[in-house]
């Protein structure tokens, strides 16, 4: 049951990653594409924007699930790290147990917010749902959810030191 | 005591661990019960923050970026460099710091800089006889610079931290000579211990061979020109001048220098999007907190605080500088920028502070704050290109901290470094 779940997990976080790549490769594609009909063809297309914004938070949401599951986001580990055995793994659980209200927050909260907006429609963008701009919110909130049942099931609640070797780091910076 | 709430709250958060952006959701939900209002109003903020077309650029500097960096440009940069200055006695530090220069009008970012520039030169440095912990300070101190140049992604969030008020074209233009600044005087730095130490000369690039060089690298450093040429003269706007680089970047490396494997793509695509998650979710999250300090008066109560120790601008200058240099050492940039950036805003027309040259003072002042333990990825990084610990790094990178600290006080004390170039350029 375990390893299904773990397997479900790990087929999840990649399609999140194929989604949230894809939803960047169009995004960059379509823009271009705005300024190509603005000043070559003399038409100024008006969907790129609403469209690459709306794929923005798709990016956005997607690719914070995947950082989560790899232990990428900034934290301030000094705390963490200063502590051993019991203690540390205490404050693990409480960090994750902190971790799933968040997003079962979001995950509650943006339900109401997706059923209160569904039946407005997006001023540039008419035939899409404002309800749909906010999909990615308990999306997010339910998948990343899930990746913590997933680390406090394994009980690999801190990132493994950054390894000597590695040459490519992901930062914000 | 509505505000001890939301930033005690965030502060104890952050001190257990809990990652930065969830930390600061967290708090803005703690301070919305404790304020009584309605909690949909804080999953509305935080998708609402990422909902601003403005935003995109973020992304698309950092692809710009990956893919100039991993598609063969850090090296092309490199040997650009060491025609101008390779020769020189402890030519390669100096190589170093330019490569890093070029390379930040390509990337703006300080890790990405690190990782390419120092994978090639730190090996190249040990070589030629430099210690190895010298080849580690010089590679970090100069992976500050493309925070400062444009394009630096980081200017962008300022600019979106800052309510939108302030441009980004006057922000990316405003960093130039700062940057330039920061790196000639590490330059200036290390031809002094270079000297006192005997270090290597380069061999002079003959006439045909720096030619060659120069239009082989040109390619690339072109982007820069699409990005500040179509920002300032209006036919692109930021967003859309990153977007374009992105497909420049793209062409120069895959067609042009065919440096860069396709099967390779999905996993630079991965990265960025890896990058992308850890400050967007930020991003949006600030929001929602910055929603509340705003509604629980943390803005006018720093304004009340700082009116009472600080009677000029100077003087408060000097305050945030030594605040941001502490709070810089435990935390990244990019949180650092979206939680004080809204804090700071309301008083600097009171100080009578250009938000221009503010916003070049904090990224400037927090930008060594990564290269500072005990959270500092670029030292991080550079520590472990080096192979060496960062305790060594800490104890030995001292000195470099001196030009650093130098020039952030005269960019800060003498406006007009920030300031001259894009009123010069885009007006007031």
């Amino acid at each position: 049951m375990r390893a299904q779940y773990y397997a479900a997990m790990d087929a999840i976080h990649r399609a999140c990653l194929f989604v949230a790549g894809l939803s960047l490769v169009i995004i960059t594609i379509i823009i271009p594409w705005g300024v190509f009909t603005r000043y070559v063809l003399n038409s100024a297309s008006s969907w790129p924007e609403p469209m690459a914004v709306l794929l923005m938070i798709v990016l956005s949401f997607l690719s914070a699930l995947v950082c989560y599951r790899e232990h990428l986001h900034i934290s301030v580990m000094t705390l963490p790290y200063m502590l051993e055995g019991k203690a540390k793994m205490a404050l693990g659980y409480v960090i994750e147990a902190c971790m799933l209200f968040a997003n079962l927050f979001l995950l509650y909260f943006g339900i109401k917010l997706v059923q209160i907006t569904w039946n407005q429609s997006i001023a540039e963008f008419p035939i899409v749902s404002v309800g749909v701009s906010y999909l990615p919110v308990p999306i997010g909130g339910l998948i990343t959810a899930l990746f913590v049942v997933e680390r406090l099931m394994k009980g690999n609640l801190f990132p493994e030191p950054l390894d000597p070797d590695a040459t490519d780091a992901i930062s914000s910076e | 005591m509505d505000a001890l709430v939301l930033i005690g709250s965030f502060t104890v958060f952050c001190i257990i661990g809990i990652p930065v952006a969830y930390a600061l959701g967290l708090a803005a939900i703690v301070g919305a019960t404790w304020m009584g209002l309605p909690l949909e109003v804080i999953t509305l903020k935080t998708s609402d923050g990422m909902d601003d077309f403005s935003l995109l650029a973020i992304p698309f500097f950092i692809l710009a970026g990956a893919i100039m960096a991993e598609g063969g440009m850090a090296g092309r940069i490199i040997d650009l460099a060491k025609i101008f200055v390779g020769f020189i006695r402890g030519g390669l530090a100096l190589v170093n710091i330019l490569a890093s220069t070029m390379f930040g009008c390509l990337s703006g970012s300080s890790v990405a800089d690190t990782a390419s520039i120092g994978s090639v030169m730190i090996p190249q440095m040990i070589k030629a006889g430099y210690p190895r912990l010298f080849a580690v300070n010089v590679t970090i101190s100069g992976a500050l610079q493309p925070l400062l140049i444009p394009p630096s992604h980081n200017m962008v969030i300022y600019s979106i931290a800052a309510g939108g008020s302030v441009s980004v074209a006057h922000m990316f233009i405003g960093g130039i000579i700062p940057g330039l600044l920061l790196g000639l005087s590490l330059m200036g730095l290390c031809l002094i211990i270079a000297y006192r130490n005997n270090f290597p000369k380069g061999e002079a690039m003959s006439l045909r061979q720096a030619g060659r060089v120069a239009i082989d690298a040109v390619w690339g450093l072109v982007t820069v020109f699409i990005i500040l040429g179509g920002i300032l003269s209006g036919i692109f706007t930021p967003t859309e001048s990153a977007a374009v680089a992105c497909v420049w970047a793209f062409f120069v490396t895959m067609f042009i220098y065919r440096s860069f494997e396709w099967s390779e793509l999905p996993a630079l695509i991965g990265r960025v999007v890896r990058t992308t998650g850890i400050v967007m979710i930020m991003i949006g999250f600030s929001v929602a907190f910055g929603y509340m300090m705003a509604i629980m008066r943390v803005p006018a109560l720093a304004s009340e605080f700082f009116a009472s120790v600080a009677s000029d601008k100077y003087t408060f200058l000097l305050y945030v500088n030594i605040l941001l240099l502490v709070l810089g050492t435990f935390m990244d940039l990019a949180p650092m920028l979206l939680i004080c950036t809204p804090v700071f805003m309301p008083m600097l027309a009171k100080y009578g502070i250009d938000p221009v040259h503010f916003g070049i003072i904090m990224i400037f002042n927090l930008g060594i704050g990564l290269i500072t333990p005990p959270v500092g990825p670029t030292l991080a990084v550079g520590c472990a290109i080096g192979k060496v610990s960062m305790g060594q790094v800490s104890r030995s990178i001292m000195v470099f901290y001196i030009p650093m600290i130098i020039v952030l006080l005269l960019v800060t004390y003498i406006p007009a470094l920030t300031l001259w170039l894009p009123n010069l350029l885009l007006g007031k």
